[in-house]
């Protein structure tokens, strides 16, 4: 620590730029009322002066910084877009986290503060997603993906009938409402296999001889044969995405293992 | 954020501030040699590092001297070592407020005690005068969150 920064030369050039970059974001936040902070705020002032920095282009770190800046009240922007999209298009499945998440977010874009506090995420994030945000996305990024993801899941859940999926998610789980469930797996994979032994995805229930007939199929091309049905379903579905097609193939990817050590009965589930 | 702290010429441009400040203090009868300055800059990233404490101004070393150096229980003899007493409790302090005292704001507090009530004490100043401070400012902050725990009444009121 010291009061004044070393005269910029060589490989300290960088790093004496950012430290100021940092002192002048301190002294903002202060108001220039204190020129100490305790470790753990300036920590976080960094973090944040690093996550805008990462956002933006420019030649110098102050052109970078505000370019970031720009950027991010983009993403804020298009985030609010997102949040008021995915709470338009709800599933018709009651649960609990996922309404309360979606409360919480909509706290976020008035407590977020990316000028001095971009890499948080200042809101409760509890439902699950079938697929989890990467762990390295901070602040905008971690609650636009979130959304993103929410709003592909909520498209796939929105193409079946309601009572269907009440059924199925009441067979998956019986306090489906209540508990930090995703909503949109046990659907998916059960359409998935529906989709790839020909049976009838919009009712997403998977009887005795579908059953029978996908563990003929990985018997004998293996359970890597699951991701094959994303496109079909995709097409049946008629949701024309690269991004669900992705999804779907990468949920298909993920159950592989399940699918060689457990029995289909607990994957590919029957509702009465 | 540490690995890209500068960290030369530290003590330097504190000694350097301090070289200012004895000019400054000549009429007071107040100076410090230069080998009080360097123990006086050193001091000063050890309190910050015992408090936790990142600083990115100049140091309040400088503002110290200038609100302490008309005091009456200030002495030639006892400079250097009230100094460096002075710059760790307001260290130390700056965390137990909770961040709610601008630098100035609680120089002035520590003058003001300092040379009142305190008589020139500095355990007083820190054991009894600011901790009360901070107790009632941390009081003040509890009763406003609505917990029942008050601060005494009419204390720092705006």
């Amino acid at each position: 620590m010291r009061s004044e920064l070393v005269p910029e030369r060589g490989e300290n050039r960088d790093e004496g730029a950012l430290w100021r970059l940092l002192a002048r974001r301190v002294a903002l936040y202060t108001g220039g009322d204190s020129s100490s902070v305790p470790r753990a705020l300036a920590l976080e002032l960094f973090a944040s002066v690093r996550f805008t920095l990462e956002q933006g282009r420019g030649e110098s770190l102050e052109e970078r910084f505000a370019d970031g800046e720009a950027v991010i009240r983009d993403k804020l922007a298009r985030g609010k877009q997102l949040w008021k999209g995915t709470c338009g298009s709800l599933p018709q499945v009651e649960n609990l986290s996922l309404r309360d998440t979606l409360r919480s977010i909509g706290g976020f874009w008035g407590r977020y503060d990316y000028r001095f506090f971009a890499h948080q995420v200042p809101c409760d994030i509890d439902y699950q997603l079938g697929r989890p945000v990467p762990e390295d996305l901070q602040g905008i990024d971690y609650v636009n993906h979130y959304l993103e993801q929410l709003c592909m899941e909520n498209r796939i859940l929105n193409c079946f009938a309601p009572q269907y999926v009440r059924a199925l998610l009441g067979a998956y789980c019986r306090d489906y409402r209540g508990l930090l469930i995703n909503l949109c797996e046990s659907v998916a994979v059960n359409a998935l296999g529906l989709a790839l032994v020909g049976g009838d995805v919009a009712k997403l229930n998977v009887t005795d001889g579908e059953r029978a007939l996908l563990a003929e199929r990985f018997s004998r091309e293996g359970p890597a044969c699951l991701g094959a049905a994303a496109g079909r379903l995709c097409a049946l579905l008629g949701l024309d995405s690269s991004a669900v097609r992705t999804y779907l193939e990468a949920l298909a990817d993920d159950l592989s293992p399940r699918i060689r050590q457990t029995s289909l009965e607990e994957i590919f589930l029957t509702y009465l | 954020m540490e690995d890209m702290m500068p960290t030369e010429g530290l003590a330097a441009g504190t000694v350097r501030d301090l070289e200012l400040c004895n000019r400054a203090t000549a009429e007071y009868g107040l100076a410090l040699t230069n080998r009080q300055m360097l123990a006086l800059a050193e001091r000063r990233v050890q309190a910050l590092r015992d408090a936790d404490r990142v600083e990115f101004g100049e140091g309040v070393l400088k503002k110290l001297v200038f609100a302490f150096r008309d005091s009456p229980y200030l002495d030639q003899a006892h400079y250097e070592e009230t100094l460096t007493e002075l710059q760790d409790i307001f260290y130390f302090y700056k965390n137990e407020s909770g961040e709610r005292l601008s630098d100035d704001e609680l120089i002035a507090h520590m003058r003001g005690a300092y040379n009142g009530w305190c008589r020139g004490s500095l355990e007083a100043l820190a054991g009894t005068e600011l901790a009360l401070l901070c107790r009632r400012l941390r009081g003040w902050e509890a009763e406003e969150a609505g917990d029942g725990i008050g601060a005494e009444e009419g204390c720092y009121e705006e």
